[in-house]
């Protein structure tokens, strides 16, 4: 018995050994986690532009060591009238274009068509080809592709495509394609890169963890573009990913701007075409980037930022900063945030996160910047973290509510660079029924029922407001009455019995019916308020309805309200949005990206010179989907465009209706506590019972402070 | 005594049932295909209307969780090995700095003895939070920070070995070091000669649970490594959700492997290491 | 050897060594440890010391301020309250219950007894994340507690939501520990002679007499460190908690650790450090409460 057990033990211990082995043997992953950083690169890639005289390209193809570009003119007008120039680069660097592309040849054995996609392929021999897709409404939508190869500037309809590149190319499921010598790469359409031969056939090889669109290869490898706009580069059958181009110190990240194709010749020469996605706003740049070794790149010092959770805007604001001084920024953030069945899932702890943060700060270091969201920035200011921004920063320009929030005797310790009101907006007559957020919910509750399978948008009248769920519906009544609930650190019954009652008087009331009848139940839809679509199951919620009422996050998205409202009404609406209000006069503005330099900061100035980046026109105008601007000529600028871009006039001075909101933070324990009472009421229908909830989720917290 | 034998081992038995059953549920869980455990057991961690059920035998067993934890997951390696990383220093630092400590406090009178013994372990008391910022500006300090240093050193020199191996410590025979002394012996000597061979398996005892908890640690590797590349396998299941929970299942199994093998392998010393006697049963 | 026994006749005690040779040796075996906890121990215990007294950055002198703050504070009250009360529950029950297992698993025999032992200690080396895993398993809303529950008739019982969250802590405790303990007592049981039992059978003693008079008084040196590292046990039972029930759970389970963990987050920085100095300033006190107690029962032995 003894032998055996010494037996085991030893084999354990050796399989022991074994593993700890393989670990060591095991190579290290690149990891993706949400730990990500955006760094600067000492990189000596001179780039310049060097956009021929044309309009919409499409296609931008290295032959050798030669660059080709083909265009097409009038690319969104009907195919007799499109024109194709198919452009060389010669040696001293000028296009040259050559007569014999066969488009006008091609066009003409095409029947007549209406609209029509044409995209060009230069294969490797030389030799170009055209396809036209002809896109028909009628009878229904079918669309058809016609295949041409053009030989001494005529074009012959071809069958079926050449093995190879061209066939590859013109597969359905293709939805990239790179030359890399004599292997060819392709990704399809769900993103999976797959290798060939020259001859079409399949050839496995591996490929490094790709994560992003593949652009182009020469003769040795290849180059796609990451979620970041970097260029990263990968030899054939490799598996080391190289990043070639740093994609916020150059045009890659322009705002606005995308990357629509890209060629390399061999001497590491890339060219890389942009445009902002518009066909007829001949918006289009070609970049060409070369390796100096001379090049002198500008370094600024080192910076930190850092936030809980992923901030496009303090993205936008990173590569800006890159851009103008060249400084190593830094920007991480804690969390991963994702969407699952609609509710927003985040990855890592949140307490976590912030008690590593706090250890640093509390020792006297940390990152530069704090972007402050969900994080206690009252006792930050108190327990002087944060550093004082008067005479630092410059808030001339920003909505004076916002600029106030934390604006005391004392100094300025935090700006918020977004932020995300509560406005009201619809048809006129609706617009002019509903005063203030009492009357919307007695609207609300008296709304007829509607029975998602028997409802037809096209004929039974239109509801007054579509909540997706029960938790919408709480976030866009709570915020303003959330100061009355919970006064002086205590809940007030008596504001909270009238809360509860009212939200229970809408989901008892009006418009309840089923959800989606094939999407599962989501926890919080109880009693699920739905708003019928147009048919298409991708439909934005309030697109069914006649007026919206929702914390807003997009300005340049919230002129397509109107244009909708346009649409079924029939009418042109006055586009007027305010701000919805309580009886009282309570209106609801939520700070929103909110910025502060760290006390104990190494570069302070290098933060400041980030904070007034981030507060400028630039990063301000973008619109980021993650609030509004608080710079005033930036609000302007975005809602004018987004008026424009749906073709609705508007007398509405959104900065102003801004400015006067009054600015609420809820505090995310309380809002919980609430939820949490209000879905005891609508299940149990006893206000003391969901009181008491409130009071007992909420006790602790309260007791804390 | 030996009368109540068997309602010894039946109590026994109906104690550890419970112990019995978390071991099978983890066990036949690591074998259950990723949809029965969600049918099954899914139902409590998703706060559904019906409730869990559970089953003795997975209707499928299925090595596929394990293999997908084994084969396809290479953080979890990683993480392992950086757990290996951070424990073996530990302990190895333990027997080198503790021992000596211990048997000073045991054996050698001084001044102060009981007074500095006190404070020893008042500061094992402190739980980590409390001590979370003074530690990183003490690491910070030194530049120890985002090492694995980081967390070895202050596991070094943890005050609970200490303790353990002077309680071991303690039951040598004093006579043993008078007769020492006799043979001419210094107290350094000594140490080496009887107190090392003596209270080996009170040493051992004190590393082997030094080493478990050194390798379950949580609060240090998270706060004091920030690079989630050097994270040891203790924080591989800080979430568990529906999703990876055929995943879960079997890392927890696997997490829970190294310490029985070790226990096994110091039986003996575990068991007899505090407060050993010379020979079986003889009075002094 | 010669030398020897001429020291030794100027020692005046009857000790192995000299005073001026233990000195030298204790500071040599010390030294490595001491430099080690003074660095990473004593020097932060220090600094806790010192920010209970300044505010929360450490600049600012704020006198007592802090303690001020925290005594007045409700939440402190709680959880100071509940972790006292879980420490006042749980000590006694799990030495009682180790002793028990340890008794029971010395008279099965040494072979069984092996097999036991390790039962037993299983659960101390189970991943906090697996613990939490089974808790939620078992004792969610649709746990299988609740299954079982319903299946004998019984209406389910909200184990997380109620202060049925208390006991189930301390249920933890006790399974994840009992182990634990039952080890230190059985090296204690085992150093007592078997010979004294002998005698006293011979004298017709029968198992309860035996025990109270050669067993208790035999385990009372073992009885110091067993309270003392089920005490430092009982502090990290936090986490398992934290993991299932979040920040703010039923306030039956609300200990020091969750506020100071959730002030933390609030970077109060000052008031964790006065709470801690009154849990060590109350942990003191009750150890020398305990020290005199026993001096007292010792002046009062024959």
């Amino acid at each position: 018995m003894r032998q055996l057990k010494k037996w085991c033990a030893g084999i354990l211990a050796g399989l022991f050994a074994v593993t700890l082995a393989g670990c060591a043997a095991v190579p290290g992953q690149q990891e993706t986690t949400g730990d990500n950083t955006v760094q600067s690169l000492t990189g000596g890639y001179l780039e310049e532009d060097i956009s021929p005289d044309h309009n919409d390209n499409v296609g931008l193809y290295a032959v050798g060591d030669v660059l080709h570009a083909v265009t097409i003119e009038n690319a969104a007008a009907p195919l007799q009238q499109q024109i194709a120039h198919w452009y060389t680069m010669g040696p001293d660097g000028s296009w040259q274009e050559n007569e014999a592309n066969g488009f006008a040849d091609a066009a003409a054995q095409v029947p007549e068509a209406s609209a029509a996609l044409c995209n060009a392929y230069l294969a490797q021999d030389g030799s170009l080809y055209w396809r036209i897709t002809v896109i028909r409404e009628e009878p229904e939508k079918t669309s058809q592709s016609y295949l041409f190869a053009v030989q001494d500037g005529k074009a012959r309809l071809l069958d079926t495509p050449p093995v190879g590149e061209v066939s590859l190319w013109m597969d359905d499921t293709t939805t990239a394609l790179a030359v890399c010598g004599d292997t060819i790469l392709v990704t399809d359409n769900t993103m999976e890169p797959h290798a060939y031969d020259n001859q079409g056939n399949p050839a496995p090889m591996k490929f490094p963890d790709i994560q992003g669109r593949l652009l182009c290869g020469n003769a040795t490898g290849y180059y796609w573009l990451d979620a970041q706009s970097n260029l990263q580069y990968c030899l054939v059958g490799g598996t080391t990913v190289e990043t070639v181009l740093d994609g916020s110190r150059y045009a890659l990240t322009s705002p606005g701007m995308h990357v629509r194709s890209a060629a390399a010749i061999d001497d590491d020469t890339i060219y890389i075409q942009m445009s902002d996605g518009n066909i007829s706003s001949q918006n289009q740049e070609l970049y060409r980037y070369r390796w100096d070794e001379t090049l002198e790149v500008v370094q600024g010092g080192e910076l930190t930022v850092f936030s809980l959770y992923q901030s496009r805007t303090v993205e936008a604001a990173v590569d800006e900063m890159i851009k103008q001084t060249g400084a190593g920024v830094t920007y991480t953030y804690a969390l991963g945030e994702s969407t699952e069945n609609g509710q927003a899932v985040v990855t890592g702890s949140r307490e976590d996160a912030l008690t590593q943060l706090n250890t640093q700060l509390l020792a006297g270091s940390g990152p530069d910047v704090i972007i402050l969201d969900d994080m206690p920035v009252q006792s930050m200011i108190e327990k002087g973290v944060l550093a004082d921004l008067t005479g630092i920063i410059n808030t001339d320009g920003l909505l004076s509510n916002m600029a106030g929030v934390w604006q005391t005797d004392a100094g300025l310790y935090a700006v918020p660079a977004r932020c995300v009101p509560l406005l009201f907006g619809g048809i006129d007559t609706v617009m002019a029924d509903i005063p203030d957020a009492e009357t919307l919910a007695q609207r609300l509750a008296a709304e007829p029922n509607i029975n998602e399978a028997e409802y037809n948008w096209q004929t039974d009248p239109i509801p007054l407001m579509a909540f997706r769920n029960t938790e919408q519906l709480f976030d866009t009544f709570y915020p303003l009455y959330a100061g009355e609930i919970w006064q002086n650190n205590e809940l007030n019954a008596a504001a909270c019995r009238t809360f509860l009652e009212m939200l229970n008087r809408i989901c008892q009331g009006g418009g309840r019916s089923l959800n989606i009848a094939d999407a599962a139940a989501s926890v919080y839809s109880g009693t699920s308020y739905y708003t019928p679509s147009n048919g298409t199951s991708g439909s934005f919620m309030n697109a069914g309805s006649n007026a919206f009422c929702d914390l807003e996050y997009s300005l340049s998205g919230l002129g397509s309200y109107f244009q909708y409202y346009t649409e079924i009404s029939g009418n042109p609406t006055t586009a007027t949005v305010r701000a919805m209000t309580t009886a009282a006069g309570q209106s609801c503005i939520q700070p929103s990206c909110v910025a502060g330099i760290n006390a104990s900061s190494q570069n302070p100035e290098g933060a400041a010179q980030f904070l007034q980046i981030l507060l400028g026109q630039t990063v301000q105008e973008q619109d980021t989907y993650d609030g509004y601007p608080t710079l005033a000529t930036a609000v302007q600028a975005q809602w004018q465009a987004g008026l424009s871009n749906s073709g609705v006039q508007s007398n509405t001075d959104m900065a102003a209706v801004l400015q006067e909101m009054d600015v609420v933070q809820p505090s995310t324990v309380l809002r919980s506590a609430m939820l949490q009472a209000m879905q005891c009421y609508l299940e149990s229908g006893s206000a003391e019972e969901a009181i008491q909830t409130a009071r007992d989720t909420a006790v602790l917290w309260l007791a804390e402070q | 005594m030996k009368r109540c034998h068997l309602p010894c081992i039946l109590i026994l038995f109906l104690l550890s049932l419970f112990t019995l059953w978390v071991l099978w549920f983890m066990a036949m869980g690591a074998l259950t295909p990723e949809d029965e455990l969600i049918a099954t057991i899914g139902p409590a961690l998703q706060g559904e209307e019906h409730s869990a059920t559970w089953c003795l035998l997975p209707s499928w067993p299925t090595l596929q969780p394990m293999a997908e934890l084994l084969l396809d997951t290479p953080i979890f390696f990683t993480m392992f090995w950086n757990g290996c990383k951070l424990v073996f220093p530990q302990v190895l630092g333990q027997l080198v700095v503790a021992a000596p400590a211990a048997w000073a406090f045991s054996k050698l009178p001084f001044p102060g003895r009981k007074i500095l013994y006190a404070i020893y372990l008042l500061l094992m008391v402190l739980p980590f939070q409390i001590t979370m910022v003074p530690n990183y500006l003490v690491l910070d300090n030194l530049g120890l920070m985002d090492t694995s240093l980081a967390v070895i050193l202050p596991g070094i020199f943890s005050a609970f070995p200490v303790l353990i191996m002077k309680k071991g410590f303690d039951a040598i025979p004093d006579v043993l070091l008078d007769a020492a002394a006799l043979d001419g012996a210094g107290p350094l000597r000594s140490f080496a000669a009887i107190g090392l061979p003596l209270g080996f398996p009170g040493i051992l005892s004190a590393l082997l649970l030094d080493g478990i908890e050194a390798w379950n640690a949580i609060e240090q590797p998270m706060m004091f490594l920030r690079d989630r590349a050097d994270w040891p396998l203790s924080l591989y299941l800080s979430d568990v959700t529906v999703e990876g929970l055929g995943l879960a299942m079997a890392a927890s199994l696997i997490l829970l492997a190294p310490p029985p093998l070790l226990f096994a392998a110091g039986q003996k010393y575990l068991e007899r290491g505090i407060g050993l006697s010379v020979s079986t049963g003889e009075n002094v | 050897m010669i030398r020897h026994i001429r020291e030794r006749r100027w020692c005046r005690r009857p000790m192995p060594f000299c005073k001026r040779q233990n000195r030298r040796a204790a500071a040599l075996l010390l030294a490595p440890s001491l430099a080690g906890v003074a660095v990473f121990y004593l020097l932060p215990f220090a600094e806790v010391l010192r920010r209970s007294f300044t505010d929360a950055m450490g600049r600012r002198f704020v006198g007592l301020t802090n303690y001020q703050t925290v005594l007045n504070n409700d939440a402190f009250r709680l959880a100071a309250a509940n972790t006292a009360k879980f420490v006042g529950i749980c000590i006694p029950l799990l030495l009682a219950l180790s002793l028990i297992l340890a008794l029971l698993v010395r008279a099965t025999g040494p072979q069984r007894g092996k097999g036991f032992r390790s039962l037993f200690l299983l659960p101390m080396v189970i991943p906090v994340a697996s613990i939490v895993l089974l808790w939620k398993v078992l004792f969610a809303d649709s746990g299988l507690m609740n299954t079982a529950l319903g299946a004998a008739g019984i209406p389910p019982i909200d184990f997380m939501g109620s202060d049925a969250a208390f006991w189930i802590l301390i249920v933890t405790y006790l399974w994840k520990n009992s182990g634990y303990d039952m080890i230190l007592w059985i090296a204690g049981l085992d150093r007592i002679p078997a010979a004294q039992y002998e005698a006293a059978a011979v004298d017709g003693a029968n198992a309860w007499q035996m025990f109270r008079a050669i067993t208790w008084p035999g385990l009372r040196p073992t009885l110091g460190i067993t309270a003392l590292l089920s005490l430092i046990n009982s502090f990290k039972v936090f986490r398992e908690a934290y993991l299932v029930a979040g920040a703010y759970p039923h306030p039956s389970m609300y200990l020091l650790q969750h506020l100071f963990n959730n002030w933390f987050l609030n970077l109060e920085l000052g008031r964790i450090t006065a709470a801690a100095i009154l849990v060590v300033l109350a942990l003191l006190a009750c150890g020398s409460i305990g020290l005199a107690v026993r001096r007292f029962q010792r002046r009062n032995q024959p």
